[in-house]
Parts: C-alpha cells; structure tokens; sequence
C-alpha cells in the first residue's frame, strides 16, 4: 500500500514534425490505498499514463515515484507494480496456475510460497477449480479474472488495471464494476483504473482524474467531478448535460447570478469564483431539472422557473427524457422517472424549475 | 458552441509500446551488421567491384557492354520467365494444397500433409539426374506410354525436357512448391476466422470470401514463400546445368568464372543480377508486403477444421496424392538408381544391389563426406540460429537507426547467389589477406559454415520475425510487469511461444545447408573436407561405370539422413509436427 506520486510527466512519442504529446504535463498523487481512475476519450493520453507508472514506457520528462522510491529510472521487473492488460495478456503456453505462480516466482517465492498465493489468489476470484486450463479454453470473464488473480498474486505496491472490464458483455460488466471494486478495496492495494466507461468510474473510483488531451482537465471525487464540471470537455464527457450562455452579474457569499437568453439563473460559483461582468457558461444536468406539467408552482426565493413545450419524449425505462424548448429556442434534455406522470404530449407547455446547487457555471 | 474537436497531437493512439533499443540492443545490432558487412558485402563487392573498373578507372563501360549485348538479354529475360513461370506454377499448386490441408480435417492428412515436404530433402540436382532417366526421349515415361499404347515405339519418342527450358520450370517447381504451401498453410493458420465469417455473413460466397478476404490477408505469407521461391529459382545454376538448359545468365555467369582469365564484363553481368533480384525483392516489398494482419492474437479463437466426408475425402486424395506421386518421382528414380545394377531402356532396373550403399559407407573418402556435412550444417544451423533470433528480435521489437539497414542486411542473401559469394570469398582468402587462414587452401570448416550461414540466414530471420509477430507484445510486458528480467522473459515466455518457428527455421536451415551446392563445390578444395554434395557431384563425373549409382546412393543417406531430422524434430514437437515446417 503506497502512494503513486506523478510529477510533471510529459510523454511525447515520434520527433520533429510527427511528434504527438500523449501526456502534456500532468502531476498527479494518487493516495494509499485509493482507487484511482484516469478516465478520458481514446487518445487522451490515459493509457500513456499508465504504462509510465508501470515503466513499460519511458516518459520524455517528469518523475513517478512509488512511496518513497523514485523509480522513474527504475526498469519494468523492479517497480513492483501489476498491470492487468486491456487485452489481458495470458500466456498461451502456460497453464492457469503458472499464469498466477509467475509474478511470486520472479520475486523468488519457493514452491510452497507459490502454490499458497495462486491458490489464495485463484480462490479469490473464484477460479479455484479451473488451475490446470489453458488460457484458451477459458471464456472471456474468466480470463479476465484469471489476469486479476495473476496480478494480485504478485502482491504488487501499486495494482495497474487498463480497461480491464472493456472486453466483456454488459451485464458481465455490470456484474464485475461491484466485485472487482471490492475485492481492489479488499486488498488494501494503491490502485489506478483506466477507462473510457465515464459511468464505470462513477461508479467504482474514489477519486477520478478527467483526461483531456494530454492533460487532467478535472481531479475530484466522483460526485464533484459529475455536479461541478470545471470545463464543458469534462460536463459532456462524464454525462448529458444543458449548455447556455450568459453573465455573471451579481457575485456573493459563494453564489452568483447569471443573466442568461431565459432569465435569471441563480448558481453556487466555481472555485475560483467568476467575476462580476465575466461570460460564463452554466451547465445543467437533465436530471436536476424539475419539471411541473399543471402550470407554474408556487415562486420560491433562489429557484428559478422557466417556461417552456414539450418537443419530444424517449421512453428510457427507469426514466422518461423529455426536450423541452425554452424561450430562446434553445433545446433541453429534462430526466423525470417514469411514471411520475403519464407521457405529455409534444407542444405541452411544462415550467422548468432549478436551484443553484442544480446548476454549475463554467468558464467561457 | 461545437463539441470539443479531438485534439490533432493526438492520433498516437493508445499507449504505444516505447521500442527504443536499449545499449544492448544497440550493440548487438552493430555486431550483426558488422558481420555481415564481412562477410556478405564485402565478398559481393569484391566479386562486383570488378565490373566496374575500365582501364584502371571507375567506369559504366562492362555494364553498357552487358546492356548491348543480345544474347545476355535473352539470357536474362529467359531468367525472369523461369523464375516467374515456377512461381506462378508453384501458388497454383501451393494455395489449394494449403486451403484443403488447414480448413478440413481428413483421413490421413497428417501423413499426406508431411509426404508434401519430402521434396525439399532432395538434393535438386541429384534429382536432375533421376530426371533424365525419367523424362528424356528412351526415360520411364515414354516406356510407360509405349508399353500403354499411347506411344507409338517407331516414331522418334518426345524429350519431355524439350529445350529444357520446360526441364528446368519442372524440377524447381518440383522442388520449390513445398516452400510455397509452407508459407500459404502458415499464412492461413494464423487468419482469424471471424474474417472469412463476417464476408459469408454478409454475403459473400465461400469463392469470394476467398479472393476478396482470404486472400488479401495472407498475402504477406504468399509474397514470403513466392519471394523465396522466384529468386532461387532466378539465381540456381545446378538444375540448369544438369539439365543441360543454358541460355540462362547464372548459367553463364558460372561458366565464364571458370575460365582461365575472368573478364570484368562477367563481374559487371553479376551486378547486373544482383540488381534485377534485388529490386524486384524490394518492389514486391512495397507492393504486397505491407502485413495487414500484424496484430492478429495468437491462441485466440479456435478456427473450425472441417471433416471430410467420404467423396470429399477421395478428392483430397486424389489432389495430394497426384501431386506427392509427382514430387516424389525423382526421390524414386534417385532410390531405385542407387539399388539397380543395370537400368536401361526398362521402365524398372533389371537386377538390384546393395553394393552401391555398402560401397558409400564402407569407402572413407564417401563416409567422410556424410561426417563433413553434419558437422557443416550442425556448425551453420547454430550459428543462423543464434544470429537470426537476435536479428528477428532486433527487427520486430525495437526500434533503432539502422533498423532498415540490418532488415536488408539479413534478406539481402535471398538475392545473392551462392555462386557469386562463394566467388566472393574465395578473394577475401587468397594467400597473403589476413582471411587467408580460413580460406579454402587450408582446413575450410570456417569459411563453410559462414558461407552456409550467411546464405540461410534470411530463414531463420524471416520465420522467427513471422512468430514474434503473432505474439503480442502485452505478453512479453506482463512478464517484465511481473518481476521478470529481460532475459527472463525472453526465455520463460518468448522462446516458448516461437519455439515452433525456431526449430522449423533450424530444421529447414540444416536442411538446405546438407544440401547446399555452389560454395560446397567451390569452397571444399580438398577430399577430406568434402561435403556430400561435392562429394556427389564428384562421383556422378567421374566417368565410372558405376557413377550415377554410387552418386544416388550417397543421395539416398543424405535423405535418410534429413528424414531423421525432420523425425527427431517432429518427436520434439509432439503434436504440433504440423507448425514446425510453418517457416
């Protein structure tokens, strides 16, 4: 269990004209113990990142160190760190059990030793029984388990997972978003998880760094990096979300106001807070909205309502999403749970209400 | 306000691998360019050099003399339409072999698959020999159609080796197509078949599926064994000469070397060789050697092997069989020679002997040859073996200035031929040049088994780069990830998952080097240093009654000898005897 600490990595692969920056100087610590995820589009640079803390590529500037150790010249096999590949990576030729025995053998554990930790570690993730397969006559979730088991049995400082649940059906990935964050916990291990799946981090990480080209757009914890989007990259990114315009024309006690095509919108101000007369953009989250079918409700002090028809309704099982035109013409996706009243019909006139807490106010 | 446009510095893709070699790596590839600098450049420049000297200075004026001259055109042309027709004839024969042998699963198609392979153990022009016996105007063919009725016996009887233009296209494609289907039957096995599957889902029949999927997916494979196969045939001068063919440039070349006095116009005819086999190598390297399937995954889904139903299994018979009974006439008429006291104008000798193969064992000067020639070829194929992993790993794995040069370094025997360096090294050693002590005046064992090696290299490079291709490179990182060295990984994970292509690049490398005729006949001065192709080549001219039959018996322990080999190997592999001929 130690701490990851990256400092001002920059990766950049090919020279002179087809040079391509992968990581654009990002510092990071990702805290003992913690599940950490880099989350991003393809090409962000995430996966990058990860094989420079694993040392399975060379960054071209910057230091990573493990606890205490700098182990930025450190080779691959000396940094004590297991990676479980997207692909995972089982070797063909070797049975289950070897799979698992390699790492503890590399860091010469006798016999015994080994047995005890693939058994511990196969046993772990269930796949106690299957030992003496070959990789190939396992299906896709149980590869993917074995490559955790083979991972842990190492007894890694660091646990390395990239996209790991990417190459499993849906449900199984539902299934093992719980379960492997449990057993990840389970074992006390410093952790980082790369994925595209914005809901998987969501879901499984304690804090979550949002990858933009090369760079960490947003580092939070999942609820804050979800309700307060720094920038509109990490809002669409991470889920739906409404946009629109406007400016800051009262700042005070941490709240603004923000005049935008549809009104006056009260919001809680972003860290550092925008100033009074700046262009900011407010995103809106189409769960937060409150929709009222029967007239406006009764005025509340700091809750804004803004008049607007039903454009269209998709029916999304647990919930129903309505695009509702506002004033200016401007679109809205609006969540409601299904059956909280029957599918309005399109041009039904509805009253958005939201608050401030509802709303988060992004630079321009 | 527009989504976020995906950022141009970007398109990396996700987390490459860092290839960068290490000082190691670095280090060793400047020792294996070095080597083969030394002995591969610099014999072909020494031979070549030559050709473009005038009068003391540097000068096109032998290469405007070859270019002028007629008859070399017609020699060269004639060269190119040899090598293409053979290779053509050898993909036709090839392809389908392959197709039938990996996508169905048929009573005895281990043993026909295997019986394939038998003609690439035969010394091809000992088979030349055999060949006359068989197809010239009074050979076993024309006995056969007599006694058949479909001769008339008072008309003069067709020579089958016409010109012998058509002599020559046969015995390569005889002897060469089992390197095409080897190449076709890897390049097939490992095609994921969800590809084919996905063009017969959308509907495509299983013969455009072929053409438009299969096809352009092992085309690398196709272009590998077709290089291999159009370059040897282009560049042998054995087969020619027994045949007796020779309006073809190697031909020439050769004879012209051994006159007294070698004019520069031969050495510049050389380059002008070199350079046709080597362009057109490069050329098919732009065209059809980019690899579409680089990152297929080894041991990923399982491709489904049809059974052949009982109509279906006859017609592979028929297939393979007509094909094997061809390839193996000539193995026949070498065995049959070697046991037959008397063999003319019969469809079969009429009386047998084992004197032959006693005489060949019993005899030092024969028994010694066999002994050479193990220890040649045992030496050489350790020596490629070694050399071409570390190349082949250089080459797929890192990245480094001069990764281009070293990659055409190692390919670059294929287009030189044996003779030229052979010649080549015969200058380096002459008396007084400081390689003077392993020329071929004294004991010639180190200057073999480099010329060996060097030649076959290419092999060993070209079959170990196509299996660490297929393993991918996640495998070899979780390893390192996992607390294994380098060399660790390289032996506990590597080596096993190329294990197969290693020994059947060393099989085929020890193969080819028992085999292998113009530096054995040019490098070997002396009877005690023989090898058995010298060794065959002296005793089928030496004018004895007996020749043909001691120089076919001397053949015959040689096959027996690389059957053994490819047996020991194929024990070694257990199950897998298939994936060792998948150079």
């Amino acid at each position: 269990m130690k701490e990851i600490t990256i400092q001002n990595v920059t990766k950049v692969f090919g020279a002179g004209r087809a040079a391509t920056t992968a990581v654009d100087d990002v510092s990071l610590r990702v805290e003992p113990g913690e599940l950490f995820f880099l989350l991003g589009p393809s090409g962000c640079g995430k996966t990058t990142l990860l094989r420079i803390i694993a040392g399975l590529t060379v960054p071209t500037a910057g230091r990573i160190r493990l606890g205490d150790r700098d182990v930025t010249d450190e080779p691959v096999e000396r940094r004590n760190t297991a990676l479980v590949f997207q692909n995972y990576a089982l070797w063909p030729h070797m049975t289950v059990q070897d799979n698992v025995e390699f790492g503890p053998k590399m860091r010469g554990a006798g016999r015994a030793e080994r047995r005890e930790l693939a058994r511990h570690n196969l046993a772990r993730v269930e796949m106690g029984t299957l030992a003496a397969r070959k990789p190939n006559q396992l299906s896709g979730g149980q590869q993917q388990r074995v490559a955790l088991a083979r991972a842990l049995a190492a007894r890694p400082d660091c646990l390395l997972l990239d996209e790991p649940l990417s190459n499993l059906d849906a449900r199984l990935r539902l299934h093992m978003r719980q379960e492997l964050r449990d057993l990840v916990k389970s074992t006390g291990t410093t952790a980082v998880y790369v994925t595209h799946d914005q809901k998987e981090a969501l879901s499984m990480a304690d804090r979550i760094a949002v990858m933009d080209t090369g760079r960490v757009a947003q580092l939070g914890q999942p609820e804050e990096v979800y309700n307060r989007p720094r920038t509109r990259f990490v809002a669409d990114f991470l889920g739906e979300a409404n946009f629109i315009d406007g400016r800051v024309v009262a700042a005070k006690g941490g709240r603004v106001e923000v005049d935008t095509p549809v009104g006056r919108l009260p919001a809680v101000a972003a860290d550092p807070a925008p100033a009074v007369g700046g262009e900011v953009t407010c995103c809106v989250r189409p769960e937060r909205i409150a929709l009222h079918p029967a007239g406006p409700p009764a005025p509340e002090a700091d809750r804004a309502a803004l008049p607007a028809a039903v454009r269209a309704s998709v029916y999304l099982g647990e919930l129903r999403q309505y695009v509702c035109e506002l004033a200016d013409g401007a679109q809205w996706k609006v969540s409601v749970l299904a059956g909280a009243h029957g599918p309005l019909p399109e041009g039904h006139p509805v009253t958005l209400t939201l608050g401030p807490d509802d709303i988060a106010v992004l630079p321009r | 306000m527009n989504p976020p446009e995906e950022h141009p510095r970007l398109k990396a893709g996700r987390g490459r691998p860092d290839r960068s070699a290490g000082p190691l790596a670095k280090l060793l590839a400047g020792l294996l360019v070095l080597f083969l600098l030394a002995f591969l450049v610099v014999p072909v420049l020494l031979t070549i050099g030559a050709g473009f000297f005038h009068r003391g200075s540097l000068s096109t004026y032998w290469i405007g003399r070859v270019l002028g001259n007629e008859m070399l055109l017609r020699q060269l042309v004639n060269g190119l339409t040899v090598a293409a027709v053979t290779t053509l004839i050898c993909l036709a024969v090839g392809i389908p072999l392959a197709v039938v042998r990996t996508k169905y699963r048929f009573l005895g198609s281990g043993v026909l698959g295997a019986l394939l392979l038998v003609p690439l153990i035969l010394p091809p022009f000992v088979g030349a020999l055999s060949m006359r016996r068989l197809l010239g105007q009074y050979g076993v063919i024309n006995l056969v159609l007599e006694r058949v009725g479909l001769l008339d016996p008072a008309a003069t009887p067709p020579d089958w080796l016409g010109t012998g233009f058509a002599g020559v296209v046969v015995l390569q494609v005889l002897h060469l197509f089992p390197i095409l289907y080897l190449n076709a039957s890897a390049a097939l096995a490992n095609v994921d078949p969800a590809a084919a599957q996905a063009a017969r889902n959308l509907g495509a029949g299983p013969i455009r599926t072929f053409f438009r999927i299969t096809l352009p997916m092992i085309r690398p494979g196709l272009f590998a064994g077709g290089t291999i196969v159009f370059i040897w045939s282009f560049t042998d001068i054995g087969t020619p000469l027994i045949v007796g063919y020779e309006e073809l440039i190697p031909v020439t070349v050769f004879q012209r070397l051994s006159e007294a006095e070698v004019s520069p116009q031969t050495f510049s005819l050389v380059f002008i060789m070199l350079l046709t086999a080597v362009s057109l190598y490069v050329l098919g390297k732009f065209v059809f050697g980019r690899s579409a399937a680089a990152e297929a995954v080894k041991g990923g889904v399982a491709s489904e092997e049809r059974r052949l139903g009982l109509l279906g299994t006859l017609g592979a018979w028929v297939l393979f069989g007509s094909v094997i009974f061809l390839a193996l006439l000539p193995h026949v008429g070498v065995v049959l020679t070697a046991i037959s006291t008397r063999w003319i104008n019969t469809i079969l000798p009429s009386g047998y002997t084992l004197a032959h193969l006693r005489f060949v064992v019993t005899k030092p000067s024969t028994y010694n040859s066999i002994l050479n020639s193990l220890t040649y070829a045992g030496t050489s194929t350790t020596v490629d073996i070694v050399l071409g992993c570390i190349a082949a790993w250089l080459l797929v794995r890192t990245r480094f200035r001069g990764r281009t040069t070293l990659d055409g370094l190692t390919m670059l025997p294929l287009a030189v031929p044996g003779l030229i360096l052979a010649a080549g090294y015969v200058a380096m050693t002459v008396k007084g040049s400081p390689l003077a002590a392993i020329g071929p005046g004294r004991n010639p064992f180190t200057i073999l088994v480099i010329a060996y090696a060097v030649r076959r290299l290419p092999f060993v490079v070209r079959g170990v780069s196509a299996g660490l291709q297929q393993v991918p490179v996640a495998m070899e990182e979780a390893g390192r990830n996992l607390g294994a060295s380098r060399a660790r990984t390289a032996l506990r994970i590597t080596l096993p998952l190329v294990a197969a292509n290693i020994i059947a690049a060393g099989v085929l490398t020890f193969a080819f080097a028992m085999l292998e005729v113009s530096d054995s006949l040019i490098l070997a001065q002396e009877q005690v240093h023989y090898p058995i192709t010298k060794e065959i080549y002296k005793q089928a001219s030496s004018g004895n009654v007996d020749a043909a039959n001691i120089a076919a018996a001397i053949g015959v322990y040689g096959m027996g000898l690389l059957a053994g080999t490819f047996a020991v190997a194929g024990a070694l592999m257990g199950k897998r005897l298939g994936a060792i001929f998948r150079a």
